[in-house]
């Protein structure tokens, strides 16, 4: 029996390509600052099969977020990890209705009609491809009466975002999605998000 | 969305006749009689998931039926929409160090970024008004780009 989830983490799935990165760290920024702990598949390591590594992943957190607004074809082939693990998911959380909560995001209203309609009659959070809509859609999701507002939130993202650069040279890699630099993006978050902790004038 | 509703429609047999037309033309029972008792309910709409009811359902119904289905989506809370999944965190607020330990940041890591952090966080004791703009979405930067 897996042992009960960290109620405070939540499960990333993403697409891990160049052009949704400043999406993906919104994801991580907007979570951290809410009080809650991304993670994401890549973050595990060891050799088991990645499969079973998602599974492991999505059943030790209490959330997961899933981001289905880039599944369209990409060099000729579609994209089904998204779904895929949007599927796995849903019955984990059908199996313990207590221990799971998930939600879809999209960046465009109407389209998961069309891309996934066995969806239908659960609404996605559309954040419209933007950082502020993320924000947006993060606190219409995860609603906590002291969560910060979406401006503290996009100054804590400018400022992570500036010191991109720094981590990708502490890290020797340019990868967004590698395991150590979205451990440091998490660490910056919550290091500023410390700065607005609930109760604090706004600086 | 069972918070808005404030008014029953029983099925008598005026609303029983009606719902055999849609059941004549192949809908399911209950459809039909779904169909047949917003129409009495004089209601401005329906939400349904069913595509096939939503598009051919005025094929069915006369066209003086009031009754239009519109998917779910098009619902949000204030109209009284389908609920979307949301979480209400009631938790107290996490410490950094809680939250440090639930993303398995370990001290050695928080040691190394301690420059960057010093850094940002000058800055943002240095800054001037808060530079909250809204970001283009990435298919307006792409085209713009492009252009």
């Amino acid at each position: 029996m897996p042992p009960l989830p960290d109620p405070k983490g939540v499960f990333l799935n993403v697409p891990y390509d160049e052009e949704f990165s400043s999406l993906y760290i919104a994801y991580i920024v907007g979570l951290c600052q809410l009080g809650l702990a991304p993670h994401l598949a890549s973050e595990i390591p060891g050799g088991d099969r990645r499969l079973n590594r998602i599974i492991q992943l999505i059943q030790s957190c209490r959330y997961s977020i899933h981001d289905l607004s880039r599944v369209e074809l990409s060099s000729a082939a579609p994209r089904f990890n998204m779904p895929l693990e949007l599927g796995m998911t849903i019955t984990w959380q059908i199996l313990n209705p207590n221990q799971h909560t998930w939600f879809v995001c999209e960046s465009e209203p109407y389209r998961i009609q069309r891309s996934a309609s066995d969806l239908n009659g659960t609404d996605p959070y559309i954040h419209g491809g933007t950082v502020e809509g993320i924000f947006r859609e993060l606190c219409n999701a995860f609603r906590h009466d002291r969560a910060p507002s979406v401006s503290q939130m996009l100054i804590v993202y400018f400022l992570v975002a500036s010191a991109l650069d720094s981590v990708f040279q502490k890290n020797g890699t340019r990868n967004p999605y590698s395991r150590s630099v979205f451990l440091d993006l998490c660490s910056l978050s919550v290091s500023l998000g410390s700065c607005y902790l609930p109760g604090k004038p706004e600086i | 969305m069972l918070r808005f509703a404030d008014e029953t429609i029983s099925a008598g047999t005026r609303i029983g006749a009606r719902a055999n037309q849609p059941h004549k033309a192949g809908y399911g029972r209950f459809d039909a009689l779904h169909l047949a008792l917003a129409e009495a309910a004089n209601a401005d709409s329906m939400p349904a998931t069913d595509d096939r009811l939503r598009r051919q359902v005025h094929l069915v119904l006369e066209e003086s039926a009031a009754v239009s289905i519109r998917p779910n989506s098009q619902y949000d809370e204030k109209g009284g929409a389908m609920p979307r999944p949301v979480a209400h965190i009631t938790a107290p607020w996490p410490t950094q160090e809680e939250m440090e330990k639930s993303l398995g940041i370990s001290k050695a890591r928080k040691r190394a970024l301690q420059a960057i952090v010093d850094e940002l966080k000058t800055k943002l004791s240095n800054r001037e008004e808060a530079p909250v703009t809204t970001i283009e979405p990435e298919k307006r930067r792409k085209r713009a780009t492009a252009a």
